[in-house]
């Protein structure tokens, strides 16, 4: 069944899915190239267990749900030991990251990419890809008082995270001679 | 009416994202009206929520981290990605024919189902994976094939194609299966190992230097290796 709907597919419309899944496995990992492992890995996966999908209108879930499975593994192979919840990615004081935040797009992805993985994935599925948080519950396997929760703590701890990068940019405007700083409101 | 007081973050949240009902938003604009507060809160959340959308409409992509290389590779994904797209396409409808629709079967199995004996059998055996099990698990099957067919004098081609994480089986540093590579190699002639030259390129980029065993060959990207032998007729199987 699924089958035939891929075939379905356009050529446009399968790469449009692809760079949705790709986009979102950015940011959850921060990594161009684990991004593309983890993306790879979910559409072969979804081919092999394409039997599973009854409906072709929840396909979008469903391989959001896949995607999210593949990095999961991902994160156990790499730190069996550690609880999803409290994974963080990037180092916040490391040089790559200090040099990029002079740009607002990576102040955001740097800022989501400390979230812990919970939050994270909520708010990234839901900003990113408009999906409702019925769907999120779904694809995460949590009530949907637990996505609300997430989403909550999750823009609050962005927000926070972006007024301490403004902030450490002030200061370092201030030593390199009046450099204006970039704020929240340059992409309001 | 609600207090604007009574207004909580979640509910906020929901309002921003659309998924109050009407009832309730209604709710919500009505202490919005009340509580200037409140509606620069709702100000922020917005703001985040756009500047999140907007932070991730041009990801980097595998190959533009390195500015040596970034527009050439621009260019090269760009064309890379609408054949991956139709790579993608033929993987999904061919594999599901070939190869997907044995998939729960021992591989040895497999094959003695399409004997197809007075023709060559070609089988590309695809490991993306660094788990030992899985690893160890298809060489095992590589040699059942390989032995079985040399027993019954047909002629079997076998590539093991290797990417991702499971490049590393072929890292002639620190890879716990090389002698049983060079072993493989010398006993079978119709047995090859195909490097992904694209997972040996991210490696690199992650600081793991991967210095190929010389029984291994290379292949620019496993994907389009996997959809050229499909489209060739072979059987395609992932470990």
């Amino acid at each position: 069944m699924i089958f035939k709907f891929f075939t379905s597919l356009k050529e446009q419309e399968i790469k449009a899915k692809r760079e949705r899944l790709y986009r979102v496995a950015y940011s959850w990992c921060n990594d161009p190239g684990i991004a593309d492992d983890i993306v790879n890995e979910a559409l072969f996966k979804a081919l092999k267990t394409k039997t599973e999908l009854r409906d072709k209108k929840r396909l979008d879930s469903w391989l959001y749900k896949i995607l999210s499975n593949c990095w999961y593994d991902y994160l156990r192979q790499k730190r069996p030991h550690e609880q999803l919840d409290n994974v963080v990615l990037l180092d916040e004081n490391c040089p790559e990251s200090c040099l990029q935040q002079h740009e607002v797009v990576q102040q955001v992805r740097n800022g989501v990419a400390l979230l812990p993985l919970g939050q994270r994935q909520v708010l990234t599925l839901v900003d990113l890809e408009g999906l409702s948080y019925q769907e999120v519950a779904e694809i995460l396997e949590v009530p949907i008082g637990t996505v609300m929760s997430r989403l909550n703590r999750a823009r609050k701890l962005l927000k926070t995270e972006l007024l301490n990068s403004e902030a450490n940019m002030q200061k370092s405007a201030v030593k390199d001679g009046g450099h204006q700083a970039v704020t929240l409101r340059r992409i309001k | 009416m609600k207090d604007a007081q009574k207004i909580s973050d979640d509910l906020l949240n929901a309002y921003v994202d659309g998924e109050l009902s009407v009832e309730d938003q209604a709710e919500v604009i009505a202490a919005l009206r009340q509580n200037p507060q409140l509606s620069e809160k709702l100000c922020e959340l917005r703001a985040l929520k756009e500047m999140v959308n907007v932070s991730y409409q041009n990801p980097p992509t595998p190959r533009s981290i390195n500015d040596q290389q970034q527009t050439a590779y621009r260019h090269a994904w760009s064309l890379s990605g609408i054949a991956a797209s139709i790579g993608l396409l033929i993987t999904l409808a061919l594999g599901t024919i070939l190869g997907y629709q044995y998939g729960q079967q021992e591989l040895g199995q497999f094959v003695q189902l399409n004997p197809a004996s007075e023709q060559n059998q070609s089988v590309l055996l695809h490991i993306g994976t660094r788990n030992d099990e899985r690893i160890q698990l298809a060489l095992d099957n590589a040699e059942h094939i390989l032995t079985s067919f040399a027993a019954k004098e047909k002629r079997i081609k076998l590539q093991i194609l290797v990417n991702a994480e499971g490049i590393h089986m072929l890292n002639a540093e620190n890879s716990p299966y090389i002698s049983r590579i060079k072993a493989m190699s010398e006993r079978f002639e119709n047995v090859a190992f195909l490097a992904c030259q694209r997972s040996i390129e991210r490696q690199k980029l992650r600081g793991v230097e991967i210095h190929l065993v010389k029984e291994a060959s290379v292949v620019p990207e496993a994907l389009r290796t996997v959809v050229s032998r499909l489209e060739s007729g072979w059987v395609y199987i992932r470990a």
